[in-house]
């Protein structure tokens, strides 16, 4: 293996690309902010952190080539998260 | 002939340097990276504290003795019962199992020459340190009063004792546990000998990885939880503070979405213990091996949506509080099934009684015991009534203590030979066992017909009309104190003076069985191959008398 | 091609294999750290669904600028530490050391950033606690989660670039040879401290702002 000028060119490639979709998106979360949409803001920022998270996952965190374990481990936590609030708030949501 | 078993038995021992000898300086054991080594400091650690906290109790126990009190202030005695809490949860039952038998045994039982990251183990035992050195000061510092339990707005604004040290020794020690986790689950899916498939892997090797995922989700809300408070008294940070709209339940979720997960932590290894002591000594596979696999899975999962049961009281809504009811009888089926097929196992087994199969059958009954008064518990209506009273003291310490302490027992007294290479005096260990199952039942089933009676817990004024149960009580913690005194007497003198062990002394399956007692550095002088399921007990049962070099005292099945 | 045994550790056979298992123990980490900052973001979203005016108008106080910043700051220290872990799997020496001290770099300016913002809220006693400017009560609730999320990313942050520095020091000084084994769990963990970040932005910077 040499440091080619092919191979910095993947090398660079696919990070570039993510990066530059991760910043679209952060100032189009900015931008939304600003917009008088209620309960909307944060629904709308929320979606695009998500969306975010997963690009950022699965092109830099490399989870596209990732095992089918590893794809599971990752997504253990979300789940056990989803655990907590939704028990959590059914506290919550149904107090008198 | 099961190949697994008899392949390598017996081996050549004078050909391997045992792991004891692999050096013998102060430094050789603290900067070791090896997994039976690191196990045996965790060993050594929890014990301390488990005597620590047990002398808390044991105070606690004394001055219960009288209705009024006769020894202690309120507010020292408030500090007696949490320092024995903290210490024995997280400085003695969480670690127990995992820290000491799963290091020392686990790679060994999936054929691997260590754990996957020895250096992220050996600092596991330095986390643990740390937090321990924070406890330790709590206790020269005068302790702490808030019960084990850090409960806001106690804790984060009116107590006047260690609440942080406190705190921060728990999240320390609590990455230790994290630490533990990660490593075993990596073990487990990465190190397994050639053949060693998922569902040849022995029960407690699957119990290690199904407490590891456990100890990896939960303890971090642990960890964060004590934060929170630590925020709130040392900042003024307000997460807690009704006065501004927070709510101290809150910290009740958190707190209990570890807490109770922590219980598993503490039984699931026990479960995995007791599943090999069984099957050694009936002689017979365990019954139903998959379903026990995936009753320890559903438990593991399952335990994480029960939490609330411990808030029936605490302001949570009607509604929470039955999902959370519902969910609390669902997690009671698969502990159902692990018991049932134990049963199952020792049915027309050649059942014979060394004193790890004592404990171990101590463990099933008092398992049983502690589940099924955990279900009155899950109960919303028994439970309105039963909060904070002994009922609820005992039931835990039923499965916690009668549970885990004595699978903790049977797996010291089962892998002792392995571990040490040497013989411990069974009618001693018999004896030990007999004392511990009738002076734990001693001390809790009076504390189960007071609470059932009215006894709040963590008073010590209370009517007359208890002090017999709180005297009997008392007395069955004494004969328990004995029972927990002993092993350190005949496991010490075994050290030096017990007959040699040889590798497979109970004639028993499991690759740990295969290699030299004790073991050498990499664990096997040849990489392990594995090519049958576990516990082929009746194979080896009949081929028992060729393989064992003499007969042993109190072996039932020798006919 | 260089020796890369130098990178081999106790007790794996191959790089290969000893790579897959430093990123799978990586992602067991992280799933606890999920859960680790779960316990937070619940206690945020409890107590903002019962305050939500109180929240946004704490929200609006926050520094906009210094968390638009950073979010930059950020993103693009994934993207170095990316590059750097794919030169590292090719063993070209140089650029991974020039990613990785680009990243600790950025991570350090991130710090920078945020202590400045840190600064400005203690300028306007944005702490809770005698003399906490903003009314209704709970934006104190608000601000209390502010300091403490920010707070433990910050300690993640200051984490990883510890590790990314001890990494560099160990490849420039040629320790361990330059190969992505060494640098898989650094890698992982920095882009979740990123992620991290990405939730709390909304959270804490865009709240308030419509």
């Amino acid at each position: 293996m040499n440091g080619s000028s092919g191979d910095h060119e993947t090398l660079w490639r696919g990070p570039l690309l993510a990066w530059s979709a991760l910043l679209a998106l952060a100032a189009i979360s900015l931008g939304s902010a600003y917009l008088p949409l209620g309960a909307g803001n944060v629904a709308v920022n929320l979606v695009i952190a998500v969306v975010m998270a997963a690009v950022l996952a699965i092109f830099l965190m490399d989870l596209r080539n990732g095992t089918t374990l590893v794809r599971i481990v990752a997504s253990t936590g979300l789940f056990w998260m989803i655990f907590m609030f939704v028990l959590t708030f059914s506290d919550y949501l149904s107090r008198g | 002939m099961s190949e697994m078993t008899l392949q390598y038995a017996p081996t050549e021992e004078s050909v391997a340097t045992s792991y004891l000898d692999e050096g013998h300086t102060v430094l050789s054991w603290l900067l070791t990276t090896d997994h039976k080594r690191i196990a045996i400091l965790y060993a050594l650690s929890i014990t301390a504290f488990f005597f620590i906290g047990g002398v808390a109790i044991g105070l606690v126990r004394l001055e219960l003795i009288s209705p009024t009190g006769w020894f202690m202030t309120s507010d020292e005695y408030n500090r007696a019962f949490t320092i024995h809490g903290i210490i024995m949860v997280w400085f003695f039952l969480v670690p127990s199992i995992p820290a000491t038998m799963g290091n020392f045994v686990l790679p060994m039982m999936i054929g691997a020459p260590d754990v996957a990251f020895p250096r992220l183990n050996l600092l596991s035992w330095y986390l643990y340190l740390i937090g321990a050195s924070f406890t330790v000061y709590v206790l020269l510092s005068g302790g702490v009063d808030t019960g084990w339990t850090f409960y806001p707005p106690f804790s984060s604004t009116y107590s006047h004792s260690s609440v942080v040290p406190a705190a921060i020794g728990v999240f320390v020690v609590g990455f230790s546990s994290i630490a533990t986790g990660v490593n075993f689950m990596a073990t487990v899916h990465l190190l397994r000998a050639p053949g060693m498939t998922w569902f040849r892997l022995p029960l407690f090797a699957w119990s290690m990885y199904v407490v590891s995922m456990v100890m990896v989700l939960a303890t971090p809300v642990l960890a964060m939880s004590l934060l929170l408070i630590c925020a709130e008294r040392l900042f003024g940070l307000p997460i807690f503070d009704a006065s501004v709209g927070g709510d101290p339940v809150l910290f009740q979720h958190l707190f209990w979405f570890y807490s109770h997960p922590a219980v598993y932590i503490m039984i699931l290894p026990a479960m995995g213990v007791v599943s090999e002591v069984f099957a050694c000594f009936a002689r017979r596979r365990v019954f139903g091996y998959a379903f026990m696999v995936y009753a320890l899975l559903t438990i593991g999962v399952v335990g994480f949506m029960v939490w609330g049961h411990h808030m029936f009281v605490a302001g949570q809504s009607p509604l929470a509080n039955l999902i959370f009811s519902f969910l609390s009888f669902i997690v009671a089926v698969p502990s159902a099934i692990k018991v049932f097929n134990w049963t199952a196992t020792l049915y027309r087994g050649q059942i014979g009684f060394e004193a790890p199969m004592l404990y171990a059958l101590g463990f099933l009954g008092l398992f049983t015991i502690g589940g099924l008064t955990g279900l009155f518990l899950a109960s919303v209506p028994i439970d309105i009534a039963a909060t904070d009273s002994y009922f609820v003291v005992a039931h835990f310490h039923t499965i916690m203590v009668g549970g885990t302490v004595s699978a903790f027992m049977a797996g010291i007294h089962y892998w002792w030979p392995k571990v040490t290479g040497r013989r411990y005096h069974e009618f001693a260990a018999q004896l030990a066992a007999i004392a511990m199952f009738l002076g734990f039942n001693l001390t809790f089933i009076p504390q189960f017909i007071m609470g059932w009676l009215g006894m709040p817990r963590r008073y010590h004024f209370y009517p007359d009309v208890f002090q017999i149960w709180h005297v009997l009580s008392s007395g069955g913690a004494a004969m328990l104190a004995v029972a927990y005194l002993m092993p350190l007497g005949y496991l010490g003198w075994s050290l030096f003076n017990g007959d040699r062990a040889g590798d497979n002394p109970w004639g028993a399956t499991g690759l740990e069985w295969q290699t030299p007692s004790p073991p050498p550095k990499r664990n096997f002088l040849r990489p392990p191959q594995v090519t049958s399921a576990p516990y082929q007990y009746h194979d080896i049962g009949r081929a028992r008398e060729e393989v064992e070099q003499a007969p042993v005292e109190g072996r039932g099945d020798a006919r | 091609m260089t020796d890369l045994s130098g990178a081999l550790q106790e007790p794996w056979p191959d790089l290969r294999l000893q790579r897959e298992a430093v990123g799978l123990g990586m992602w067991f980490f992280l799933a606890s750290e999920v859960l680790f900052f779960a316990a937070l973001f619940c206690s945020y979203a409890i107590y903002r669904s019962f305050n939500a005016e109180a929240f946004r108008i704490a929200a609006a106080h926050t520094k906009i600028v210094y968390g638009s910043i950073n979010m930059v700051l950020l993103l693009t220290s994934s993207l170095t530490m990316t590059v750097a872990l794919r030169a590292a799997t090719i063993q070209l020496r140089r650029l991974t050391l020039l990613s990785l001290g680009a990243t600790a770099a950025l991570g350090v300016a991130f710090l920078v950033t945020k202590g400045l913002e840190y600064y400005a809220d203690i300028n306007e006693n944005l702490v809770p606690g005698p003399g906490f400017p903003l009314k209704p009560a709970a934006t104190a609730i608000f601000w209390g989660l502010y300091w403490i999320m920010t707070g433990v990313h910050a300690l993640h942050l200051t984490a990883g670039i510890g590790v990314v520095i001890a990494v560099m020091t160990l490849f420039w000084r040629g320790t361990i040879p330059v190969q992505g084994s060494t640098m898989e769990g650094v890698a992982i963990y920095w882009h979740f401290v990123d992620t991290v970040w990405i939730f709390l932005y909304p959270l804490i910077y865009l709240a308030g702002r419509s």
